[in-house]
């Protein structure tokens, strides 16, 4: 009792405002799918053209095959080509009611065509118009077949939305994102639960909104026989009031982007929940953001903040595209950032076994300094070369790799390489993974998308990966739950003495970059605003709450 | 009331489901449509209220082409009811009734008025029914709400398809007697669509017997059974002739042939025949009560006796032996 208690004091006002982002996105999808497919699924059903029904109701089952995810992906694509906003709540909504459309089609449709043509000819004998066949005779028989459609999309709906969190549209997926990207239960519990309850709640509202709409399931001793407002006009009343309200919220959220008076700030979904994260930050600089940040996929960040969709985001000192977007890295003059001087993080067993693969991984020691990997990923990030040929082109250039062709050979023993779903993760995995294929007989396979730090560090234990790149900070702040030492050396002094004891794993020598966490603005706003540390912001934010 | 101008029907295939009809239908008449299925019964029918358009000739009703009137509004002056009544599920028996006066912008006072009346003339308690759904009256009481519906606008014309079609044939029997008592205080246009042939007799002030969409006869019941217009009309009614001639005439056609009644003979009578008994009726009472002779009353006031000869003569004339038919 007193752990659901604690949970509940923890999670419970981020779940609230996470449900009710959720049930909102819900909302509004199914409702616009509706009103798309009720009027397109009449029609279907009263025209004689077999063609056009089956384009229509074929192409909307085909719509409905794409995974949710993939969905997400191409609607994204899709408004990037309009240089229409790629992230936040109106490309997840879109890509929400293409899912909610077909359930809503299809029940229509067949609900109409299964009313008693008997009824419809006797509706035209006593004297009803052709309007007043649908909206009297038609659509209230057809209403249980149609709502059963509304009530499964909007089941699905509720579930497909937990991926609107990717593309920092909120809800409940949010949550649930923070929980894989941090091995937490309590954030998956916090996500999951209230999105499979939502979903039954609605369900059952719609249950009983479906006894209450189609009439006769209930009775009623009606008083009042004269031609009056019917059921559909209600129905559409209630509709328009439903839009009206979700548009209104749209507006004071500030989806639509119009005036936007305070900044808004995205940060990926690791960043929000880590030590040496938002939380920490938030709490040494007195960042009192006006609206809670934005959560999307890490690649997305950039693309937000060049879009001025958001104004803040979390960024990597190596990234490329600070510079290419003119975006500028806020100093840290605070000191809330550790270093995160990037090095191999390797099984003692498996330095054991191939005592090869440190003698290959010393050689980088040093050999990349903060310029070359952010224009490595610069290259990958930008320009659309693969990590694996833009690692291999670094090996040549160092003389780390013959570079002769190698013949194939037969390969002995396995090292298996991780990365973090990132770029420069991906760029490092492959250099360590060539470096050692091309001077060794070993077979060397690569994982370099898994979620997080987390995840990576988990699999390493557990043997399941030999050797990840792991950041200095990130090990000492994150893994080891230590506080913030501003010396790099003494930072990697405790790290390399306590994973060894503790876990039996090994720091090798960093690669000689520091990769640090960065609070990136875009340059016109920091010259605007005279922004050049993390302070000047909070002085700023707080400006604008005040006048506000 | 309404007439029929060398009307025709052909749907896509070209035939004709209903060739050249032409025919005058008198106000307060009850006319019967009569055909097997595909005889273009239902056609002509669909055709007086616009549900179907004829391909040529003119229909009138009142006086006016109906393709000159606006078909909802035509819809709207004349009752409708079907096989099986179609009764809208979703809504209570009062506003079923109540659809076309509404459309016609009667106000709720009225209505309502008009639901109770009208559930009281076919004989359902209004209280008890009118909030009920059809799911929950048994066949015959959702064929005397249709019944009701399309009387509720007080219509001119009312057309009739099968009305009675689906129902065991004891509650017809009963639906066909009070519709008839109804028509008879009400005088309405009715054109009643069927193919059972003594329901048309039995309702009907005149018949018109329909063959590929062709009409054969146009007359009174009487006339039809006695004096076929054809071959077809003949076979038609085959074997049911004898027995639709003796359901459509009554005792009192016979009167001239009644025999003085003598005082002393009056006793050891074990049955009388009413006046308005049909010739059928009376036959099955001389049979059971297994006499020859009976008196014909009315009003409980002896006319004369009737003897089963007169009868079997009078249905089938000409050279027969007189004890030939019926022993």
């Amino acid at each position: 009792m007193s752990a659901l208690h604690t949970f509940l004091a923890n999670y419970g006002a981020v779940i609230i405002d996470e449900t009710l982002r959720h049930i909102y996105l819900t909302v509004v999808a199914v409702v616009v799918a509706c009103l798309f497919a009720i009027p397109v699924g009449v029609a279907l059903a009263h025209t004689k053209r077999q063609v056009v029904i089956s384009v229509v109701l074929g192409s909307a089952g085909v719509l409905q095959t794409i995974p949710g995810l993939a969905m997400l992906a191409i609607i994204v694509m899709i408004f990037a080509s309009m240089k229409l906003p790629t992230i936040g709540v109106p490309p997840a909504l879109i890509a929400l009611i293409f899912y909610a459309i077909l359930p809503v089609l299809r029940n229509t449709y067949t609900g109409i065509k299964s009313v008693d043509t008997g009824l419809v000819d006797v509706g035209m004998g006593v004297g009803y118009t052709r309007w007043q066949i649908l909206t009297k005779i038609e659509l209230p028989l057809a209403m249980p077949v149609i709502m059963a459609g509304i009530r499964i999309a909007t089941v699905w709906t509720i579930g497909t939305a937990t991926l609107c969190a990717l593309i920092g549209a909120g809800g409940l997926g949010d949550l649930i994102l923070k929980g894989l990207r941090s091995i937490s239960f309590d954030y998956l519990a916090a996500g999951t639960v209230p999105a499979a309850l939502l979903a039954l709640v609605m369900d059952g509202l719609l249950a009983f909104a479906e006894l209450y709409f189609t009439p006769g399931r209930i009775r009623r001793r009606r008083k009042d026989y004269s031609a009056g407002t019917s059921l559909t006009w209600r129905g559409a009343i209630a509709i328009v009031a439903v839009l009206g309200a979700a548009f209104g919220l749209m507006l004071r959220n500030g989806f639509l982007g119009t005036s936007r008076r305070h900044y808004v700030a995205a940060f990926d979904s690791e960043f929000l929940v880590r030590q040496d994260g938002f939380p920490g930050l938030a709490r040494l600089y007195q960042l009192h953001l006006h609206t809670r940040p934005l959560q999307m996929d890490s690649g997305l960040l950039y693309q937000a903040i060049k879009q001025k969709s958001v104004d803040i985001i979390d960024g990597f000192a190596t990234d490329g595209r600070i510079k290419a977007y003119h975006l500028v890295a806020l100093k840290d003059n605070l000191h809330f950032f550790p270093p995160y001087y990037a090095a191999p993080l390797v099984r003692e067993s498996t330095l054991r076994r191939y005592p090869v693969v440190k003698t290959l991984l010393d050689r980088l020691s040093n050999r990349i300094s903060d310029t070359t990997m952010r224009s490595m990923n610069y290259a990958v990030d930008n320009q659309g070369m693969p990590a694996a040929k833009v690692a291999r082109k670094f090996l040549l250039l160092n003389h780390l790799i013959p570079s002769h062709v190698i013949p194939q050979r037969r390969r002995i023993g396995k090292i298996v390489i991780g990365g973090k779903s990132f770029t420069e993760q991906a760029v490092l995995g492959q250099i360590m993974a060539q470096l050692i294929a091309d001077n060794t007989n070993l077979r060397v396979v690569t994982h370099l998308t898994l979620g997080g730090t987390i995840i990576c560090f988990n699999a390493l234990k557990s043997g399941d990966i030999d050797i990840y790149p792991e950041y200095t900070g990130t090990g000492l702040v994150d893994i080891l739950k230590r506080k913030v030492i501003e010396n790099p050396e003494e930072v990697y002094a405790i790290d390399r003495r306590v994973f060894r004891q503790r876990y039996h794993l090994l720091w090798l020598k960093p690669f000689g970059f520091n990769n640090t966490y960065t609070i990136t603005v875009r340059g016109t706003t920091a010259t605007k605003q005279h922004l050049t540390t993390i302070s000047d912001l909070a002085h700023l934010i707080d400006e604008q709450n005040h006048t506000s | 009331m309404i007439t029929f101008d060398k009307v025709s029907k052909s749907y896509t295939n070209n035939e004709l489901a209903v060739n050249m009809v032409s025919m005058e239908i008198a106000a307060g008449e009850l006319f019967v449509l009569l055909g097997t299925s595909g005889s273009g019964k239902t056609t002509l029918l669909r055709m007086i209220n616009r549900l179907e358009d004829p391909t040529s000739g003119v229909i009138t009703v009142g006086g006016r082409s109906v393709m000159e009137q606006d078909p909802v509004a035509l819809r709207r002056n004349i009752g409708y009811s079907v096989q099986g009544t179609r009764l809208f599920p979703h809504m209570t028996i009062g506003a079923n009734i109540a659809i076309t006066p509404s459309l016609l912008g009667w106000d709720n006072e009225r209505l309502v008025h008009r639901i109770n009346e009208l559930l009281e003339m076919v004989g359902l308690e209004p209280d008890q029914y009118i909030h009920r759904y059809p799911s929950e009256l048994s066949g015959g009481q959702n064929q005397r709400v249709g019944v009701a519906r399309a009387l509720a606008a007080d219509p001119p014309v009312i057309l009739m398809d099968e009305p009675f079609g689906a129902i065991d044939p004891i509650t017809r029997d009963r639906l066909q007697d009070e519709f008839l008592q109804l028509q008879a205080h009400l005088k309405k246009t009715v054109v009643f669509v069927t193919h059972d042939v003594f329901e048309a007799f039995k309702l009907g002030d005149r018949i018109a017997i329909l063959n590929e969409g062709m009409v054969q006869q146009v007359d009174t019941p009487e006339m039809i059974a006695s004096v076929p217009a054809s071959k077809f009309v003949e076979d038609f009614l085959g074997h049911n002739r004898i027995l639709l001639l003796m359901q459509n005439r009554q005792v009192g056609e016979l009167q001239e042939e009644y025999e003085p009644l003598v005082p002393t003979a009056a006793a050891g009578f074990t049955a009388t025949i009413d006046v308005k008994d049909s010739l059928a009726t009376a036959l099955e009472k001389f049979r059971s009560a297994n006499m020859r002779r009976l008196p014909v009353i009315s009003e409980s006031q002896m006319l004369g006796l009737l003897s089963v000869d007169t009868v079997t003569n009078h249905l089938i004339p000409g050279d027969c032996p007189a004890e030939g038919a019926l022993k």
